[in-house]
């Protein structure tokens, strides 16, 4: 056990009795209570705080999934008949002259001949369609048709667009 | 209102009122401990305005940290804990004010003799205390203060300051030893 009755404990004592002496307790309490009162406000307004905080992160959270959503979205190729089937299109052009209506008859089971839009460009030119997400359909083999409206198929793309 | 006048199952009472959110509640616990407060941070500063902010802080602290608190029995030694941490804190700053005020005195007078204490400067006790106290490490000065001036028991201080009772009697001792040096003049 230490000695209690020592000097420099006394001295301090003395020290802050002096000190005190004098002190202004009220002036002590109403800061006390001035500084609690800011606290309070503070704690309050930080409450509400607290909740626009909370739903603006709920709506920022929301927006980023809904917009990384629809740039995923955008950035995958669109799903074309070709990418789900595998195997061989026919496609057949009825009439050139008459629209660019075709019917395609795509390979596989159960699966219905679809019509498409068409268009027929020229190898020469500038190929201003090859940034479109396009299905590419490689003529395989050429029909009569063509000879016979006067295309030359070496020099002729086909492009379905779906 | 004095803490005496009033039993530990009012503190008690007082405390758990105060947890709940009622504050007319908590200013009664800040007129029944303010004194002992102000002592204790007064006891380490040195000085009173000093002690008055860091006694505003503390309890500042304690009001919106009372939740926490699980035994109210406890809340006086809990509240001069942080009143304690709250006079160090302040007289870290002011010991780092210091230095920096020591640094440009070294080079502008590089002659300069530093002493623990600038006895010539001392004019009273109050600025010798204070210079001293600033001097002590954080553990001897709160240690000192609060068994030495204060009059808490072993285990009180031990509890406050986080350390065994062993520590504690070893700080009080190597605080008195440093204190009867620089203040003997003081000494009667």
């Amino acid at each position: 056990m230490i000695n209690r009755d020592n000097e420099i404990d006394d001295l301090l004592k003395r020290n802050v009795e002096q000190q005190l002496a004098d002190f202004n307790w009220g002036r002590l309490t109403k800061g006390i209570h001035r500084r609690l009162a800011s606290a309070e406000v503070l704690g309050s307004s930080g409450g509400k705080y607290a909740s626009l905080l909370k739903v603006a992160a709920v709506i920022a959270v929301s927006t980023t999934v809904v917009f990384t959503a629809l740039v995923v979205r955008m950035s995958r190729p669109p799903v074309t008949r070709f990418a789900e089937t595998t195997g061989s299109a026919r496609v057949e052009i009825k009439t050139v002259s008459a629209g660019p209506h075709v019917t395609v008859d795509i390979g596989g089971r159960n699966r219905k001949p679809a019509k498409c839009d068409i268009k027929i460009i020229d190898a020469n030119g500038s190929r201003r369609h090859q940034d479109t997400r396009a299905a590419w359909m490689i003529v395989s083999r050429t029909e009569r048709i063509y000879a016979d409206n006067g295309f030359n198929d070496d020099m002729k793309d086909l492009i379905c667009l779906f | 209102m004095k803490a005496q006048q009033l039993g530990q199952s009012d503190v008690v009472r007082l405390v758990r009122a105060s947890q709940a959110g009622e504050k007319a509640a908590f200013d009664k616990l800040v007129r029944l401990y303010q004194r002992q407060a102000m002592r204790v941070a007064l006891g380490i500063l040195g000085e009173a305005n000093d002690a008055a902010e860091a006694v505003q802080e503390g309890f500042v602290k304690a009001y919106l940290n009372i939740r926490q608190l699980k035994y109210p029995r406890r809340f006086r030694l809990w509240l001069l804990k942080i009143v304690t941490n709250a006079a160090v804190g302040q007289q870290r700053a002011a010991r780092r004010r210091a230095e920096i005020l020591k640094a440009v005195r070294s080079s502008r007078a590089r002659r300069e003799v530093l002493r623990p204490i600038d006895t010539e400067a001392v004019k009273d006790l109050k600025r010798a205390v204070q210079q001293a106290m600033v001097q002590l490490t954080e553990k001897e000065a709160k240690a000192i203060t609060l068994f030495g001036l204060e009059d808490l028991g072993q285990d009180e201080v031990a509890e406050i300051m986080g350390c065994s009772a062993e520590a504690v009697r070893w700080h009080v001792y190597r605080a008195r030893q440093k204190l009867k040096v620089w203040l003997k003049e003081y000494l009667q």
